[in-house]
């Protein structure tokens, strides 16, 4: 067996009919090294019309990059291994694309704006060059230099760079700017799902505001669709359709904006995430932090992965892992809720 | 860019005087004067002196340093003690020798070297990193002399497909470029391997590879040229190496070039000879350091900017 086939799995169908843009199912993804098994994300459960923003929250650690990085297959060859799970992009499952196809679709379909821009451009080619190739790469045969070459000043001006500064090298950007370059790179060839992971956390407030308005700008007049991976919930606020909150690789909570912001029933952990914001209207001197740290992956506990660090903790949390609850898209995996219903 | 060649090229000036200096102090330092080694023992006192005169070595120190920076400025590199010759023909001789071996040994281990180190990298922990890690381990740590005296028995004495003793036909050139290439090869390819592996792990490779790169855009173009920066400077290292110091080599497979010619003037104390094999190693490794900045700076646009304003 070879080491790309151990990406695959047969899960699920080659294509299936649907209209939705995305859908991941039972996704799980390990690392698996000489002496440990990280177990990065247990088994997901996500789906994304098109055109629509999902914000993808959690602390660092629980696996939303990786599930990001499962979508684009760009896990870590030697190491990554997604044993179940099938992700549906149109239809067609990419888990079990072969490699060509893949990178077809990677920049052209779905494109991904990473971290920190200050190491995310190539050092020894001028931005315009590393746009251009974007473009080069996905462009129909009849295009021509001149057409492609006038592309890359129109979405350089569409983050805001005036076309001049297409041949200096990403040294002479600052991180803000370059932030912006990766963006117009991703966004190049108008694709229908862009994967923004963390976009913002590397730049300053400021600078992250623009940025913010600019992406949801840009996201708006090309009808581009979003998973916006976050620890912020003042970012997910401002920019998402929809919300999962993921907890050591699981999606413990999801649902529409409106769900998770002001409907009265959220999962202990979400609540807690919001614990942990300032608030302004209320006179504290602390905030109030989640206790404890998320599971060792390599050693997740049994029953409820949240178990060890909620205050509502019951026997039968220690035990076994909870069901979903499910409250028309809202959905929380908790005991408290499965036994209200009860 | 041109005004930073200019630059560097004045820079050799001082880098030359200085080897000079240094060179001439640490021979007027030595045991035993020229006359001595010309005339033998049993020499006349009166003999002696008359010698030492004649040669301009009862002079001063500083006297003759500057008489030599003098004539060299007028491109005499003064005669030899031993010989009676003028020092520039033998260097004439020898130097095309010198370069010669030197750019086929430097080809060699960058062409071998460099594209091994990118596999091994790229293929790491598999059988393409192993063996060629392995090997290059073994040719690292070869005695050159002893690689060079290996093959020598192999291909020329066993197998007979070279003559022991060169005519200088280009096959006796390879041999020695072997001998002296192989573990210049290894070197370089264990530095590529590791520079290759840092810039595989960067984050603008995983960017290329999600603009939807080939594989081999990804590595070759993206990867190898961020790799290549630290690799130049070894390369450059190699070839100062390779010029000057390769006397072994040159002395096995009778390579008459410059590194034999500075240990023959060293034993004769003959001065002249040594001094004017110095000044043209000490020009050769400094234009090899300018080339590898200019190419540098070529590469990586962070230098450059640094060079003009």
């Amino acid at each position: 067996m070879s080491k790309k086939d151990l990406y695959k799995n047969t899960d699920g169908e080659k294509f299936i009919e649907t209209d939705k843009l995305l859908i991941i199912k039972n996704l799980e993804v390990i690392y698996k090294t000489d002496k440990t098994t990280v177990h990065a994300v247990n088994g997901i459960d996500l789906e994304l019309g098109k055109g629509e923003t999902i914000g993808l929250v959690g602390e660092t650690g629980a696996g939303k990059t990786t599930t990001a990085l499962s979508i684009l297959r760009l896990l870590p060859e030697v190491t990554a291994h997604t044993p179940h799970g099938e992700i549906y992009f149109n239809g067609e499952n990419l888990i079990q694309a072969p490699e060509e196809r893949m990178r077809d679709i990677r920049g052209d379909k779905i494109s991904m704006i990473f971290q920190d821009p200050m190491t995310a451009l190539n050092p020894v080619y001028t931005v315009g060059e590393q746009i251009y190739e974007a473009l080069e790469l996905h462009a129909p045969e009849h295009k021509t230099k001149e057409e492609l070459n006038a592309r890359v000043d129109e979405v350089l001006k569409m983050v805001g760079i005036t076309p001049e500064r297409k041949n200096e090298y990403p040294h002479q950007f600052s991180g803000g700017m370059k932030q912006r370059v990766v963006i117009a790179m991703a966004l190049a060839c108008e694709p229908e799902l862009l994967i923004a992971d963390e976009p913002t956390t590397a730049l300053d407030v400021t600078i992250q505001a623009q940025v913010l308005i600019m992406m949801r700008e840009l996201r708006d007049r090309l009808g581009t669709a979003m998973i916006m991976i976050t620890h912020d919930l003042g970012i997910v606020a401002q920019t998402c359709d929809k919300v999962a909150v993921m907890y050591a690789g699981e999606i413990i909570e999801s649902g529409t904006a409106e769900d998770i912001y002001n409907s009265g029933k959220r999962h202990p952990y979400t609540e807690g995430l919001f614990g942990s914001i300032p608030d302004l209207t209320e006179d504290t001197d602390r905030l109030k932090p989640i206790p404890g740290l998320m599971p060792d992956p390599t050693n997740l506990p049994k029953g409820c992965y949240f178990s060890p660090r909620c205050p509502y903790a019951t026997d039968k949390c220690r035990s076994e892992h909870p069901p979903v609850h499910v409250d028309g898209d809202h959905k929380i995996a908790c005991w408290l809720f499965a036994e209200k219903e009860e | 860019m041109w005004r930073y060649v200019v630059k560097r090229l004045l820079l050799l000036i001082p880098v030359i005087l200085g080897a000079i200096l240094i060179i001439s102090f640490v021979l007027s330092l030595s045991k035993g004067s020229p006359a001595e080694i010309i005339l033998g023992p049993g020499f006349q006192q009166e003999e002696y002196d008359e010698y030492n005169r004649e040669l301009g070595f009862s002079d001063p120190f500083f006297v003759r340093y500057f008489r030599y920076v003098g004539n060299l400025v007028k491109g005499d590199f003064g005669t030899s003690y031993y010989n009676k010759t003028s020092v520039w023909s033998e260097l004439k001789a020898r130097i095309p020798i010198s370069l010669r071996t030197t750019f086929m040994a430097l080809a060699l281990a960058a062409l071998v070297g460099v594209p091994l180190g990118v596999l091994t990298a790229v293929k790491q922990y598999s059988m393409f990193d192993t063996i060629p890690t392995a090997m290059a381990m073994i040719f690292a740590a070869t005695p050159v002399f002893w690689l060079g005296m290996l093959l020598m028995f192999f291909f020329a004495v066993k197998l007979g497909w070279f003559s022991v003793l060169p005519v200088g036909k280009f096959k006796d050139l390879i041999l020695p470029t072997l001998s002296l290439g192989l573990p210049h090869a290894a070197r370089q390819m264990r530095f590529t391997r590791s520079s290759m592996l840092e810039a595989i792990r960067e984050d603008y490779i995983r960017t290329a590879r999600a603009k939807g790169c080939k594989e081999r855009t990804v590595i070759w173009h993206h990867a190898v040229k961020n790799a290549l920066l630290p690799v130049i400077t070894v390369i450059g290292n190699s070839f100062g190496a390779m010029f000057g110091g390769t006397v072994i080599i040159e002395k096995l497979f009778v390579v008459n070039g410059i590194g034999s010619l500075m240990v023959k003037g060293i034993g004769n104390r003959d001065v002249p000879i040594v001094t004017g094999c110095v000044v043209i190693i000490a020009l050769v490794y400094s234009l090899v350091t300018m080339v590898v900045d200019i190419l540098y700076a070529y590469i990586d646009p962070r230098t450059k900017a640094r060079f003009i304003k």
